[in-house]
């Protein structure tokens, strides 16, 4: 067992630090570069936030949607993209929109949650 | 063939004027900058930019000022597809001469120049940073008529006769698809939204549309605005013959209103101006057909994104591409917004 502060807290509170002392030091492309460092590392703070449950909810949700009791990650992706292609599944069903839209939103939830459309649509839905 | 992927394109935050570090310095010999620039170089400064492609910011006898863009003798031109420099000057010459705002083109490089490949543009004053110009409050008075300009300066574009312009790639709506259908199936990914996108695309593909000269890249990111509007228009690299309402949806993309959502041009402005000012000096444009190329262009984004993925993980590391790479979900979702009657 280690010690706290737990891996998402280090990496909020470093990436809160590049933003907030190190990044208004800085001018050029320096200061761009830190930006993005501070991004990429709250990116991994929600992941580890997140500890594999929207990958567990998109597998729930594809089997659901795809007939299946089985498949692993990107098996079901493939396979939802396979019949996505086919026209077999399209997202004027309701069922698959719902699918898709989860899915995405999580992804947006953890890569970019300040994302404009991101937030419009989680504060309707 | 490639989506263009220049870093500018794909920057998040494009870094304006900034002095590059390594001391590098650009020769141009005394001769040169006399018959081209009209006087002797008094300072020279390197502008931040893309890795292959250079930009450089000369000023002549104290009071002039050009900006070069080149790729460096000996070095490999990667233009993600788009067409070579000395095409993009001969463009940026005739569409100047038919009303559209662009930079004075006073020199295209020759090999006995020693400088590479490009040419120098005389330097027009003003703001290229779509954020800027969405929020700066020196831009006011001059965000509310942004579209109806935008609109006027397409239709101007669009109307350039082809004949006089060099030899362009042509591609049309269904040239289109099949150029993202194809870059899709080469990735080798399972992209469920994008099948969705592709195959929507695939079925509301316009089967006859005009030709004309196409920007390929009009957005706001890429026009320089002062206090009088819409200054010149840049980087005309993905210029070829094709749907010139592509242009039109290109510029109304979610993905380049820097937080205003509810301003679909540019972050500025609205659609009816925008095409209001197009019909007033061209034609209408049917709705079904914008967003035909709205949907498009974002399917176009996403699969840059997700070649900056590719890119990064074939061993090009920059945290940039890796921080472009995870925004392939943001043209997700805007494709979906999209497909499922989203509007605004």
């Amino acid at each position: 067992m280690l010690e706290q502060p737990d891996a998402a807290s280090l990496l909020r509170v470093a990436a809160q630090s590049l933003e907030a002392d190190i990044v208004p030091q800085l001018t050029g492309k320096a200061a761009y570069d830190a930006r993005i460092t501070a991004r990429l590392i709250a990116i991994v703070a929600r992941e580890i936030e997140d500890a594999g449950r929207s990958d567990q909810v998109a597998i729930e949700g594809m089997r659901k949607v795809l007939g299946r009791d089985d498949g692993d990650l990107p098996s079901l992706t493939r396979d939802l993209a396979e019949r996505l292609r086919a026209e077999e599944l399209s997202p004027a069903v309701p069922q698959v929109a719902q699918l898709l839209w989860s899915m995405t939103m999580a992804k947006l939830a953890i890569d970019q949650p300040s994302f404009p459309r991101y937030r419009q649509l989680r504060d309707e839905r | 063939m490639q989506a263009n992927v220049s870093d500018r394109n794909v920057a998040d935050d494009v870094h304006g004027l900034a002095d590059r570090p390594d001391g590098q310095t650009l020769l141009l010999s005394d001769d040169l900058a006399g018959r081209a620039l009209g006087g002797a170089v008094t300072s020279v400064r390197r502008l931040t930019g893309g890795a292959s492609q250079e930009s450089w910011y000369i000023q002549v006898d104290a009071a002039d000022a050009f900006v070069l863009r080149r790729t460096p003798p000996g070095d490999v031109m990667d233009r993600g597809g788009g067409i070579a420099m000395q095409t993009e000057a001969a463009v940026i010459r005739a569409v100047g001469d038919h009303g559209v705002p662009v930079p004075e083109v006073v020199h295209v490089l020759e090999p006995s120049d020693e400088l590479g490949c490009g040419f120098i543009m005389r330097h027009v004053g003003g703001e290229a940073l779509g954020h800027r110009i969405v929020r700066a409050d020196s831009f006011a008075d001059v965000r509310p008529r942004l579209a109806a300009q935008c609109g006027d300066i397409l239709a101007r574009l669009h109307a350039v006769p082809l004949d006089i312009l060099p030899p362009l790639p042509r591609r049309g709506p269904a040239e289109a698809v099949a150029e993202l259908h194809a870059q899709l199936r080469a990735s080798g990914e399972a992209r469920p939204v994008f099948e969705a996108a592709l195959a929507w695309l695939h079925t509301h593909c316009p089967d006859r549309t005009p030709l004309g000269v196409v920007h390929g890249d009009f957005r706001n990111g890429n026009l320089l605005v002062d206090k009088n509007g819409v200054a010149a228009v840049l980087d005309w690299e993905g210029c070829h013959i094709g749907d010139p309402a592509a242009d039109l949806g290109w510029l109304c993309m979610p993905i380049w209103r820097f937080g205003r959502l509810d301003l679909p041009v540019g972050g500025f402005g609205r659609r009816a101006d925008l095409l209001a000012a197009y019909a007033a000096r061209r034609s209408l444009v049917d709705a079904a057909r914008l967003r035909f190329w709205e949907i498009h262009g974002m399917l176009r984004w996403g699969l840059t994104c997700m070649a900056m993925t590719a890119a990064f993980l074939a061993g090009d590391r920059s945290i940039e591409r890796a921080a472009v790479g995870r925004r392939t979900s943001e043209a997700e979702l805007e494709l979906l917004f999209a497909l499922t009657g989203g509007a605004d």
